[in-house]
Formats: C-alpha cells, structure tokens, sequence
C-alpha cells in the first residue's frame, strides 16, 4: 500500500499519459501549452539539463506556484521572490524527483507551499500578524480568505469536493491551507481547541482525499 | 506531544511549529502508513493550489530562466552541496565540510531506501537543508567526543538546534538500536528519535536545544524507549 503509485486522477499534467516522443502542440497566445506530456515526463527531461523543458514547466507550473505563493504571503512583491526561488530550486534539484512517489504537480507545489509559510513565518509581517490575532482585523482577514478563495476556485472538482466538507473542516483547511496560518493561529480565528483544530485539519484532508480520488489506485 | 497519527494534516499543511514538524518527520520514518497518509494530503494540497492559480508578473519569466542558464543543477546522486550552501567569509573548517557532505549524502540517500513516499523524501531535503544551514552557521559550536564501544561522535550547534553526527559506529547488536536524547537536567530526559546507521555512520537533526543541554546516545531495544535504560555511550554537552 505504501509504495503504490500516487497519482492525479485528473487535471493538467497526468490526462492519459500521452507518448514521450509525440509532436509538441504550443497554442500561441493561450492562456498555457497544450500538454502533449505528463509534466512527470517533463521534470525528468528538466532533471537532465534541458532548459527547453524547463522553460515548457515554467509556462505550466509558474502560475500556480505564484498564485499559492500569492495567496499565504498576500504581498505580491514577496511571492514573485518566492515564486522566482521555487522555481529556480526545481531546476536545480530536479533529478531529485522520483515520479513513484508522487507527481511532479504535487512535488512544485509541496515545496511551494512550504517555502510560502516558511517566509510568512520568519517575516516581520507575519510578527505583525501574530500580534493583532484576537482583534477585529483578524475577523476580516479570515472573512478575506475565505472570499478568496470561493471566488477564485476555477478547478470544478476542486469546489466540489470543498462544499462536502463541513464548514467548520473547510474553514480549518482553507485557512491553514491558503492563508498559511499555523493550527495555532487557525485555533485562534475559529475559537477552538488546539486538539480540536488537529483533527479537523486531518478529517478535512481525508474527506478531500477520498472525494477527489487522490491515492486510489491507477 | 499530541500522537503524531493525528498530525498529519496539520504537518501535510505547513501548520506545525518546527519542533512539532521535527517530531512528526522522525515518526514519518517509522510509520508507512502516516508518510503515505501525507503524501496523499500533499497531493490534496496540489488540487487546492489549483484553485488559486494566478497569472505571474510577465517579467518574471524572463527573469527565472535567465538564473537557470546561471544555476549549476545538482548531479543526480543528490549529493553534491553546491559551494552556495557556504556562505562567503566562513572559514572552510575541513572536518565540518566533510562532516556537511557525509550528512547530505546520508540524508539524500536514505529516500531511496527506507522511506517510502514522496513526502519522506521531502523531508530528507528539508532535513538536509537543516543540517546544512547549521553547518555554515557563522555562529555555530562544536564539541566531539568517543562513543564507548568504537567511533566518534559531533555535535555543532547553531541558532537553537543541533547537528548530532556520528561515525564508525559499531553495530548496536541485533534487536537494538541506538537512540538520542536531550538531556536538560538528570530528570529531563527527552528522546530526540532513534539514530539509522548507515556504514557505521549516522546524522540528525535536533529542534530546540543550546547552551546548558546535552546530547546522548544510548543502546535500546528497537523501537526505542521513553527513557534511557542503559548508561549513555557518549554524552556531549552543548559548547
């Protein structure tokens, strides 16, 4: 169980597993390439060097990782930097990537996300943050994401399985999740035990697991 | 700590602290289920980015491909710390970049073998890029003692965490392991996880530790134990 194969069980990147080899098909002016290859296939290319390839992941990844980035550090200037160093440090550690244990997708915005928090933690404006949890600005700013990302969510699926959450599931995992707060900042904003705020992560993610089908099997 | 089962949302989401994150990974490695459970909720968490995709600042693009004609990739053994990682003006100290290469080659390559998912493997690098940054920590102390029983034992200590590193060690005997502590006081004792040798060698990272603590290692049965029930084979108080 542990060693099988995770993979997307849909959308962009993972559709069908196209051959390696097939013509590559650019829609100029679109708003990204069509994929002729699984971005697994395109990651390994970019792990032996070839900056072609990079540049193919960059025009289907950058809007995601900058749009996470965007997302927990709210400050567009600060999630560029972070965008810039995620990608530059997909590059750079691409041969690290193993595509058994997990998608390529999954792999970029894994460390995406981390690199996201790991800033909006050591910044002095996640200390200003820190300092006015409790207060009325927190209200808004966790009525700010949640808005967000009920207004932003395209991905069909994704929406879906959001709304078969509870609502109390759905604002601990959209407020960790997208607005980079820590189960101790989100225990604050919902008013709820620490314990409670855990668990609720863990059951919000499993119920998102088992709607969207991530982990069953090919 | 809350039963590390239950962390994985909140680890999977980046909402742990670093000490709590730090436990979490060395229980990732002893339990399958809980680094498939992870890699599972990481997946999640690539639909959700989904969600919020934006289109980035055009220059942006020209800008990163410019620095990855300049970027030097690692090799594929993963091994390699780019002399990046040492920042300018540290005096190159032969054994600590020895002892810098050995740990991120040890990390890298323990994901091939006993770690069993994508996010372990995550976890090496985080827990490599932690070792090395305290590594190269212009601050950073060392103090090195003898392991009773064969080999040596480091432990550096930079900005509130450690580096325990260890070589030659000796096998710790069938149905045993070796296992670290932090020790505070003679009555605050805590585990800081069990050490994998690798050719007699071993690395870990520890969160939460300085001046006026010690690291220990001791034979335990495997699995570990909630207190040391043998006499410590090194014990290295922190310079």
């Amino acid at each position: 169980m542990a060693a099988r194969r995770l993979r997307w069980a849909g959308g962009q990147g993972a559709v069908g597993d196209p051959p390696a080899t097939g013509p590559r098909v650019v829609v100029a002016g679109g708003d990204a390439p069509l994929p002729t290859q699984t971005l697994d296939a395109v990651l390994e290319r970019v792990a032996r060097g070839d900056e072609a390839a990079f540049e193919e992941l960059y025009d289907r990844m950058a809007g995601t990782v900058f749009g996470l980035a965007r997302s927990v550090l709210r400050d567009p200037h600060q999630a560029e930097e972070v965008a810039q160093e995620v990608l530059l440090e997909v590059w750079r550690t691409a041969s690290r990537f193993e595509a058994a244990r997990g998608s390529a997708k999954t792999w970029i915005c894994t460390m995406a996300h981390r690199r996201a928090v790991d800033r909006v933690r050591s910044s002095q404006a996640a200390r200003a943050r820190e300092a006015t949890v409790g207060a009325a600005q927190t209200e808004r700013d966790y009525d700010v994401v949640v808005e967000r990302v009920e207004t932003r969510l395209e991905a069909e699926r994704v929406r879906h399985c959001l709304e078969g959450l509870t609502v109390r599931q759905k604002d601990a995992v959209t407020l960790a999740y997208y607005g980079g707060h820590s189960y101790a900042q989100v225990a604050t904003l919902l008013k709820l035990p620490l314990g409670t705020v855990k668990t609720r992560l863990r059951d919000g993610l499993i119920r998102l697991r088992d709607c969207l089908g991530v982990g069953s099997d090919d | 700590m809350t039963d590390p089962h239950l962390l994985t949302g909140a680890y999977a989401l980046d909402a742990l602290d670093d000490v709590e994150r730090a436990g979490v990974e060395r229980h990732l490695r002893d339990c399958p289920e809980c680094a498939t459970e992870v890699a599972e909720f990481h997946e999640v968490g690539g639909w959700l980015a989904d969600g919020v995709a934006l289109p980035p600042p055009p220059e942006l693009k020209a800008r990163v491909l410019a620095q990855v004609r300049e970027t030097r990739q690692e090799s594929p053994a993963g091994a390699a710390p780019s002399s990046r990682r040492v920042p300018r003006g540290v005096p190159r100290r032969p054994l600590l970049v020895a002892a810098a290469a050995v740990l991120l080659a040890g990390t890298a390559s323990l994901g091939g073998l006993a770690w069993q998912s994508h996010e372990a493997a995550v976890d090496a690098r985080l827990q490599a890029s932690r070792i090395a940054s305290v590594m190269t920590d212009p601050t950073r102390t060392e103090a090195s003692a003898q392991v009773a029983g064969g080999g040596t034992a480091t432990v550096v200590s930079a900005g509130g965490s450690a580096v325990f590193a260890a070589h030659d060690l000796k096998s710790p005997g069938k149905g045993k392991t070796y296992q670290l502590w932090v020790i505070g006081a003679p009555k605050d004792i805590t585990s800081a996880g069990l050490l994998e040798l690798r050719d007699g060698d071993t690395q870990a990272w520890v969160a939460d530790v300085g001046r006026g603590k010690s690291l220990a290692v001791s034979v335990e049965p495997s699995g570990g134990s909630k207190q040391p029930t043998t006499t410590p084979v090194t014990n290295i108080p922190i310079a």
